[in-house]
């Protein structure tokens, strides 16, 4: 499921930019309430979320 | 904060990286936006002592930054499906080719006037993302389709919006009626050289030389109404400064279009690099729409008296400016950066008076009554292509449109809460000299607008401190101030959201790095024009 969403761009830009709109209010709520889990939960998300593109143009390529 | 050459060539890295990634590497702008937000987190963490939960923060409130141009990005998307698969951009092509057969006289006004009417009382991208397909429609390249209206709206940017980067440059620095006025009447006259440079520009990329020499009346006409008009405006309403004019020029094109010279098609322009091969403004291509201009013409209609109506009607537009929503944030500490305050309501989106809520209101009105009347089947079957459905079609290209808008804007969140984008400003201004700062003045409002693809937000992040360093160079504020505004709208043309906004809705995502490279020679011009330029003033008014 994940490869066939990591192999189709559009599908794959879907998912990164669901990720970018669940990491915010994570880390809103997170950082007012003093909650560390929650804004470090969403501060991953945000990482994974960025991570995709790049990652996608290495691991495409290669397998191309 | 103290500057030194280390934090000041760090702080330059994010930018360069974008660029040398996307005009250089040509990586998407995806991939390029992703990858940077790593590059300025580890300057921010490393070189400038930013703590993670501001980095956090910092990549959050970016996130949320992006939210009101991706507000105008999906409603202009919607747009853009509703009208291709219902043969509405056709049915534009047919009709408007009827007007005037001269394809420099379309991509004047397609290209040049409608934009920036657009943009005269819309924003946030929306005259890129509405008339990019247009002028796909008319046969131009994808890649200059986005490149044209970016350039030829440029001048309209700061007064555009119905004056918001006017308002918000008086929001962040206190200034005297005097110096207000001046600072606006500066602005103006340094726009002058974006409107006409614009004009020649989009018609030079259009038919090279030959083009020029066939149509310099009509630029002159057009820019100079645009350019003149707007600086005679600053003294009327400064709100109204680029709305007005820009209606004057769209009103100007009908009995332009009636002279012989504009009606019928430009002779010995041979090479024509903008157009696809073999276009002739697709008079009698293909098959026949299902509908007429009227109704093709229809959506943007509704779309000019909505804007207008939502915003010169004063309590409709107060009714709707009611409602808003934000996220809350902590203050935080940022290292070397300025620090967060603690909010509530971190920039609140305003979903009803925002023009994004006009664009998606137009935008289901179109979708209703063009199914009602049974265009989507009926252009189906004329072109024998099975009939896509709107929303997949939508969601695809709205959601990778959506993810290099919000990069960039994480990164220029970062580069803001952690110094760098001031550290970049007091660099620039330490190496220069007076005069040789105003001259650089317009670029420190060219990299703002570059970083957060904004003008209204170079002006909040750079005002402030453009008036700090004029007067600790004995600058007359008010032009520095007008270079600043200037610069601040020249730097939407390499603006990345822009491009990818316009890349989105014309066909070219992914060919990001092209179109840049068609605005930066501009860019470059514009910044150098407009730098003799504010010497000058400078001279003259200090």
């Amino acid at each position: 499921m994940l490869k066939k969403i990591f192999s189709d761009n559009a599908a794959a830009l879907i998912l990164v930019f669901v990720l970018f709109m669940v990491a915010i209010p994570l880390v809103s709520v997170g950082s007012t309430q003093s909650q560390p889990a929650l804004s470090g939960l969403g501060g991953l998300i945000l990482i994974v979320a960025a991570a995709i593109p790049p990652a996608r143009r290495f691991m495409v390529k290669k397998e191309n | 904060m103290e500057l030194t050459l280390l934090h000041w060539l760090l702080a330059g890295v994010p930018t360069l990286a974008l660029i040398v990634l996307m005009v250089v590497r040509n990586w998407s702008a995806q991939e390029a936006g992703a990858i940077t937000i790593f590059i300025t987190a580890a300057i921010a963490y490393f070189a400038f002592g930013t703590p993670v939960d501001a980095l956090l923060v910092a990549s959050a409130k970016g996130t949320w930054d992006a939210l009101p141009i991706l507000y105008v990005i999906w409603p202009a998307l919607l747009l853009y499906h509703v009208m291709s698969k219902s043969g509405g951009y056709d049915a534009l092509r047919h009709g408007i080719s009827g007007m005037s057969q001269n394809e420099i006289f379309i991509i004047v006004a397609l290209g040049w006037v409608l934009p920036s009417f657009l943009q005269g009382i819309d924003g946030f991208g929306t005259p890129i993302a509405v008339v990019a397909p247009l002028l796909v429609a008319f046969g131009v390249r994808p890649i200059y389709a986005v490149a044209i209206p970016i350039i030829a709206h440029i001048w309209a940017k700061f007064f555009g919006t119905l004056g918001v980067g006017w308002l918000a440059t008086l929001q962040v620095v206190e200034l005297d009626a005097a110096t207000a006025t001046s600072m606006g009447v500066q602005a103006g006259l340094l726009m002058i050289l974006q409107a006409l440079l614009g004009g020649f520009t989009i018609v030079w990329m259009y038919g090279r030389w030959p083009a020029i020499r066939a149509s310099w009346p009509l630029v002159l006409i057009i820019g100079l109404i645009q350019g003149i008009g707007q600086t005679l405006m600053v003294w009327v309403d400064p709100i109204l400064a680029a709305f007005l004019p820009a209606t004057v020029a769209l009103i100007a094109l009908f009995p332009l279009s009636r002279i012989p010279r504009y009606r019928l098609p430009a002779q010995g322009i041979e090479e024509r690099p903008a157009m696809v091969d073999g276009t002739n403004l697709g008079v009698g291509e293909g098959p026949v729409p299902p509908m007429g201009t009227g109704m093709a013409l229809a959506p943007y209609g509704l779309l000019t008296v909505l804007a207008l109506g939502t915003s010169l009607i004063g309590p409709l537009a107060q009714w709707l400016d009611g409602p808003k929503f934000g996220l809350a944030f902590p203050q935080l500490g940022t290292g070397m950066g300025p620090g967060m305050e603690a909010t509530s309501q971190y920039a609140p989106l305003h979903p009803f008076s925002h023009p994004g809520a006009v664009i998606a209101v137009t935008a289901l009105v179109a979708w209703i009554v063009y199914a009602g009347r049974g265009y989507f089947d009926e252009w189906s079957r004329r072109t024998g292509k099975v009939r896509e459905p709107i929303v997949p079609a939508w969601i695809r290209s709205s959601a990778p449109a959506s993810v290099p808008i919000i990069a960039f804007l994480i990164v220029a969140s970062t580069m803001k809460f952690s110094g760098q984008t001031q550290m970049l400003a007091l660099g620039i201004a330490a190496v220069a000299s007076p005069y040789v700062f105003a001259f650089f003045a317009n670029g420190l409002g060219i990299i703002s607008a570059f970083i957060t693809s904004s003008s209204t937000s170079a002006q909040v992040l750079m005002s402030e401190l453009q008036l700090d360093l004029a007067k600790a160079n004995g600058l007359p504020p008010a032009t520095i101030l007008g270079a600043q505004a200037a610069g601040g709208a020249i730097g939407n043309a390499i603006a990345p959201a822009n491009v990818v906004m316009g890349a989105s809705t014309a066909g070219a995502s992914g060919q990001e790095g092209a179109i840049l490279r068609k605005t930066i020679p501009w860019t470059v011009a514009a910044f150098v024009l407009t730098g003799i330029a504010t010497v000058v003033l400078a001279l003259i008014t200090g």
